[in-house]
C-alpha cells in the first residue's frame, strides 16, 4: 500500500470537515496496512480543539502500530505556534511522529488554562483536576462557579476515558480559555484511542443485544444511569454535563466511532447522526464566561 | 457526631474519582461505630470546590454498602457547607440510591433512604 495522505480544509473544526474516503482508514483495525501517513495542515487557517484531538489520536494510533506517520504544520504561523502552544507537536515528537517545521518559540499568546495533556490513569485525572481548578482560580477568569462547572467537566470526561475507553494510547485533553469580545469562553475537550462508546455499552448485557448504531449508543450514553457496567447507579457522568452543566448557552459535542452527537446548551436539542469516523472517543464542551 | 471533613481527609478541594471514595471506607467504619447507635454521619464539604456525582455515588455505595439489603442500619446523611450549586450535582445520584433529599438549613442538606 501507499502513503495515506490526509488534508485538512482552511477551517478545521473537527474530523467532520475531512474528506470522508480519507479518515474512513480506522488505524484501530488489523487491516490497516497503508506504508505510510501523512496529515497536512498546510492549508489551515485556524485548527480548533476538536481537530487538534483528532489529529493528535489518529497520529499516535498510526505510530502505535509502527507506521511511519508525517504531520505538515500549518504554513500561517500563528496557526502553527498555536498548535505548538498547546504541546501539541511536542506529543507527537514524543510518539515519533515526524513534525516537518523549523524550531517555533513559545509564545505563551494563547491564554490555555491545560495544554494537551495525557491522561494515564483515575489518579492522574484527580491531580490534574486539582491543578486546573487552582489555575482557575489564581487567573481569575470567571465566576467560581464557572471553575466548579469546567472542572467537572474536565474530571468526568477523564475519568470516562481512563476508565472505559481501553485505548493504547491513553487520553488526551485540553482546556482553554478565548477571551473573545464580547463572548469569552471556556473550551474542554477530551479525547482517547479506544473502543469507543458503542462497544463500551455493549459490556452491559442490558444494551448487548440492541441493534446499536454509533450515534444511537451516545444518545444512551447521555441518559441517566446509562453505562458500560451493570450497576444501575452508574452512568451519572455524561447525562450530568449534557442535561444540569450544558444550559444556557453551552456546546456539547460527541463524536465516537462513526456517531456525532451535538447537544445546543441555548434550545437544549439534541441531534445524533452518522458522522466522519473519530477512531475512540472524543468529547468537546463549549462554555460562554 | 460522626464526621467526615472531605479536604480535612484528603487535602484536596476537586475530588472525582471512585477509587478515592472507596478509600473512605475504613474512615466510614471507624466514624460510624464511634456513633454509639447514632445512626446520622455528617459529610462536611467546607474547602471543597469540586465533588463530582461519580465520587458521590461511589461514596454512598462505601457508607450503604456496610449492611446490604439492610434499610434500617443504612445511615442517615448530613451534607453540610454544600452549597445550592453543589447540591444540584447530587440530586440524581440520590434519585439513583432511592434515597430521599430535604433542604434542613443554609448550605445544608439531609439525605437517606426512601
Amino acid at each position: 500500500m501507499a502513503t495515506l495522505e490526509i488534508r485538512a480544509p482552511r477551517q478545521f473544526n473537527h474530523t467532520g470537515d475531512l474528506p470522508e474516503y480519507q479518515v474512513r482508514n480506522d488505524p484501530r483495525n488489523q487491516d490497516f496496512d497503508w506504508e505510510s501517513v501523512r496529515i497536512d495542515l498546510s492549508s489551515c487557517d485556524f485548527v480548533r480543539p476538536p481537530a487538534v484531538l483528532w489529529c493528535t489520536i489518529y497520529s499516535l494510533l498510526v505510530a502505535e502500530k509502527g507506521i511511519p506517520c508525517e504531520l505538515v504544520v500549518p504554513s500561517r504561523h500563528n496557526v502553527a505556534t498555536y498548535l505548538n502552544d498547546l504541546g501539541m507537536f511536542a506529543v507527537l515528537r514524543d510518539a515519533g511522529v515526524g513534525i516537518n517545521h523549523l524550531e517555533i518559540p513559545n509564545t505563551e499568546r494563547w491564554q490555555l488554562v491545560l495544554p494537551l495533556t495525557r491522561l494515564r490513569s483515575i489518579s492522574e485525572v484527580e491531580d490534574l483536576e486539582n491543578s486546573l481548578m487552582e489555575n482557575l482560580e489564581r487567573r481569575d477568569l470567571s465566576s467560581t462557579n464557572l471553575h466548579a462547572d469546567v472542572t467537572v467537566v474536565f474530571a468526568e470526561l477523564g475519568n470516562n476515558a481512563v476508565e472505559h475507553a481501553q485505548s493504547p494510547i491513553d487520553a488526551y485533553g485540553l482546556v482553554q480559555f478565548y477571551d473573545w469580545y464580547p463572548h469569552p469562553r471556556f473550551v474542554c475537550a477530551v479525547a482517547d484511542g479506544g473502543i469507543g462508546i458503542r462497544a463500551s455499552l455493549r459490556k452491559n448485557p442490558e444494551y448487548s443485544g440492541n441493534a446499536l448504531t454509533d450515534w444511537g449508543a451516545i444518545e444512551y450514553s447521555i441518559q441517566e444511569n446509562t453505562s458500560g457496567t451493570s450497576d444501575r447507579t452508574r452512568g451519572m457522568g455524561l447525562h450530568h454535563i449534557a442535561n444540569d452543566i450544558l444550559p444556557p448557552n453551552r456546546e456539547l459535542n460527541i463524536n465516537s466511532d462513526s456517531g456525532f452527537l451535538h447537544t445546543d446548551g441555548k434550545t437544549l436539542q439534541t441531534s445524533s447522526r452518522r458522522g466522519n469516523l473519530f477512531p475512540g472517543t472524543s468529547a468537546f464542551i463549549n462554555v460562554p464566561a | 457526631m460522626p464526621t467526615l471533613n472531605l479536604y480535612e481527609t484528603t487535602k484536596r478541594r476537586a475530588l472525582s474519582s471512585r477509587d478515592t471514595a472507596r478509600s473512605f471506607a475504613p474512615r466510614v467504619n471507624r466514624e460510624l461505630a464511634s456513633g454509639n447507635g447514632v445512626c446520622t454521619l455528617t459529610i462536611d464539604f467546607e474547602n471543597m470546590a469540586v465533588v463530582t456525582p461519580s465520587f458521590f455515588d461511589e461514596l454512598l455505595h462505601v457508607i450503604n454498602g456496610r449492611a446490604p439489603g439492610d434499610r434500617s442500619s443504612a445511615p442517615v446523611i448530613d451534607l453540610t457547607n454544600t452549597s445550592q450549586n453543589q447540591f444540584a450535582r447530587f440530586r440524581s445520584v440520590c434519585k439513583a440510591h432511592e434515597m430521599t433529599t430535604e433542604k434542613v438549613g443554609p448550605d445544608h442538606w439531609r439525605i437517606s433512604k426512601a
